[in-house]
């Protein structure tokens, strides 16, 4: 008989991962010429190290297709945030920009989803991003649609 | 052998080791959709408006009534319109609508084409101020119409205060 003694280990490193719809509606809010609102309801996986942090962003891979419709540009697309309570939520309305990554929730460190006792008790962890857009007058009818990655960045 | 597993496995932790310190991210899509349909709202700014006599006796009684309108007719085929009507006539021994008494001319300085040509109120049917053709859209703070009203003064009319209440609707397609 023999026996041998193997190390082994392994390096747990700080991970995040979104799950959202393939696609969401705005449909209008209240009367005529009020806004386009809709919730897009997401939820999310993440691990931070102990003095790391993580980000969900949204931004914009483009503008509205076909042209001649809203456009995300003229700042007519904004959204506010809401958590389960776990992550912070973007403060007030945002605007979202096809040029730059705008907040949606922010973590902070040793943060974990999943099984309470500091982790989250939700797993996976949700969030909301309320979207409106402005309804002009000066749009022609039709069917429009934008674009809209979200990025979890954690260390 | 067991020297090589050694190797090995120094290497992995090396590699694992130098991972953790780069941050990690990951992106999702969303297609975010919306339906921009056809769609109108009106408003008159006062909730009452007098007509008025200027100029010679028996001079026909004028009022010019401004309104406001949002509209967004769709694309292809699409088409609107403005319409005034009145449930009832004027009471007592005045003026009557029914007696072609109310007569209009419209007119916009946004979209729409207004009555030139005097029209004939009428009580229970509702008649034309401003038609809206295909992909009519208003300016986004609203676009500012008038009707100018004439009541006839027939001195048959008794002395008095006569009052009658049109509604304005607007309707995109």
């Amino acid at each position: 008989m023999a026996t041998t003694v193997q190390s082994v280990s392994v390096s747990i490193a700080a991970q995040g991962r979104l799950y959202f719809p393939a696609s969401v509606s705005l449909t209008r809010s209240g009367g005529p010429f009020t806004p386009y609102t809709g919730p897009l309801a997401f939820t999310y996986r993440v691990r931070t190290t102990a003095t790391g942090s993580a980000t969900v962003t949204v931004q914009a891979s483009g503008e509205f297709s076909p042209t001649g419709g809203p456009t995300v540009a003229s700042g007519a697309l904004t959204y506010t945030c809401a958590s389960d309570g776990y992550a912070t939520p973007c403060s007030g309305s945002q605007t979202v920009s096809t040029s730059a990554q705008r907040p949606v929730l922010n973590l902070g460190s040793s943060t974990c989803t999943g099984g309470g006792s500091g982790c989250s008790t939700n797993d996976p962890a949700a969030g909301t991003a309320q979207f409106q857009l402005g309804n002009q007058t000066t749009v022609p009818t039709g069917n429009y649609s934008v674009q809209l990655v979200f990025t979890i960045s954690c260390t | 052998m067991k020297m090589s597993r050694s190797i090995l496995l120094i290497l992995l932790l090396a590699i694992a080791t130098a991972g953790s310190a780069v941050a990690q991210s990951n992106t999702a899509s969303t297609l975010l959709q919306v339906g921009v349909a056809a769609e109108a709202s009106i408003s008159i700014p006062a909730a009452s408006y007098t007509f008025t006599q200027t100029g010679s006796v028996f001079n026909n009684y004028t009022l010019a009534m401004p309104f406001t309108y949002k509209v967004r007719t769709t694309k292809v085929g699409g088409s609107g319109t403005v319409l005034a009507s009145f449930s009832a006539d004027f009471a007592g021994s005045g003026p009557k609508i029914a007696s072609n008494a109310l007569t209009y001319t419209s007119s916009t300085t946004g979209v729409g084409t207004g009555n030139g040509t005097a029209v004939t109120a009428q009580v229970g049917t509702a008649t034309n101020v401003l038609t809206f053709g295909a992909n009519a859209r208003s300016a986004n703070a609203g676009d500012s119409g008038n009707v100018s009203w004439v009541l006839v003064n027939d001195p048959q009319y008794e002395t008095g205060n006569y009052s009658t209440t049109v509604v304005l609707t607007i309707t995109a397609l």
